[in-house]
């Protein structure tokens, strides 16, 4: 079955952690997976510069390596990306920024990219939705 | 971002989608209930179907008379007043949120249809694709 996710929690949420483990249940069960989308908090994901403790799990570099080893889109919301200071160097220059940290195995896309995660996907699961 | 050819192909693969959104979350506090309207708003503009449901807390975002320009946000039912331009018709509001927040029918911004938990359990079985915000 295709799956897509949308994940609205940022990267220190476990919500954002039980994303990462559904994904990788996903693929130990022969599914595939079409796109996570990270909107709302979900777009800090997004940051290349992100440091974690040395005893601590680190999400993006598992995010990136999940990646490169099944294919799939990670893609951040243009507008929840921008707002929250997660930002490409295309966009940097646009809005006459000095710096940029998008992630490069990350896009920063628009919202017709969930459009298209539903379209696309058998099945389209939430992640941290909760608030807060 | 979606140039035009990939959004009218988009569009054409989600036609005959039903997409739910679930709006679950007061207004104000944080930006998790704006963002999920910006959401609501964009996917409408990819032509499939929707249905929105005002669920729990997400009821408070229905209120007339909202100022929000005094805490510096924008308000909500001001936005909600533009569903109708994007063609956003099917739209729920729980009946049984509304009592548990002595909200009268009355009070709220647009017109939307009153259901009960029962109903809204038929209207989420019926969509092929749910956005809970």
């Amino acid at each position: 079955m295709i799956f897509s996710l949308l994940i609205h929690s940022p990267p220190s949420s476990q919500a954002s952690l039980s994303a990462y483990q559904f994904a990788s249940a996903l693929f130990a069960q022969n599914h595939s997976l079409y796109r996570v989308f990270f909107y709302h908090d979900g777009a800090y994901h997004g940051s290349a510069i992100q440091c974690v403790g040395q005893d601590e799990f680190d999400l993006s570099k598992a995010w990136r390596a999940l990646q490169q080893e099944h294919s799939f889109d990670l893609v951040v919301c243009i507008a929840a990306g921008l707002k929250r200071g997660i930002i490409d160097s295309t966009e940097a220059s646009r809005y006459d920024k000095d710096q940029h940290n998008l992630s490069n195995t990350i896009e920063l896309s628009g919202l017709g990219q969930l459009a298209d995660a539903s379209a696309c996907s058998e099945r389209l699961i939430s992640f941290g939705g909760g608030g807060g | 971002m979606v140039v035009a050819d990939e959004q009218a192909l988009v569009a054409d693969m989600i036609k005959n989608k039903k997409v739910g959104v679930v709006l679950r979350h007061a207004p104000y506090g944080n930006s998790f209930a704006q963002e999920a309207l910006d959401a609501t708003l964009a996917m409408s503009l990819f032509g499939q179907e929707m249905t929105v449901i005002f669920l729990g807390d997400g009821v408070f975002q229905l209120l007339k008379h909202q100022q929000a320009a005094d805490i510096h946000q924008k308000t909500f039912s001001k936005q909600i007043a533009v569903f109708e331009h994007y063609d956003i018709e099917r739209i729920f509001v729980c009946t049984q949120s509304l009592a548990q927040r002595n909200i009268s029918p009355e009070s709220l911004c647009i017109d939307v249809i009153g259901a009960a938990p029962a109903e809204i359990k038929v209207i989420l079985h019926e969509q092929d694709t749910l956005l809970s915000f």
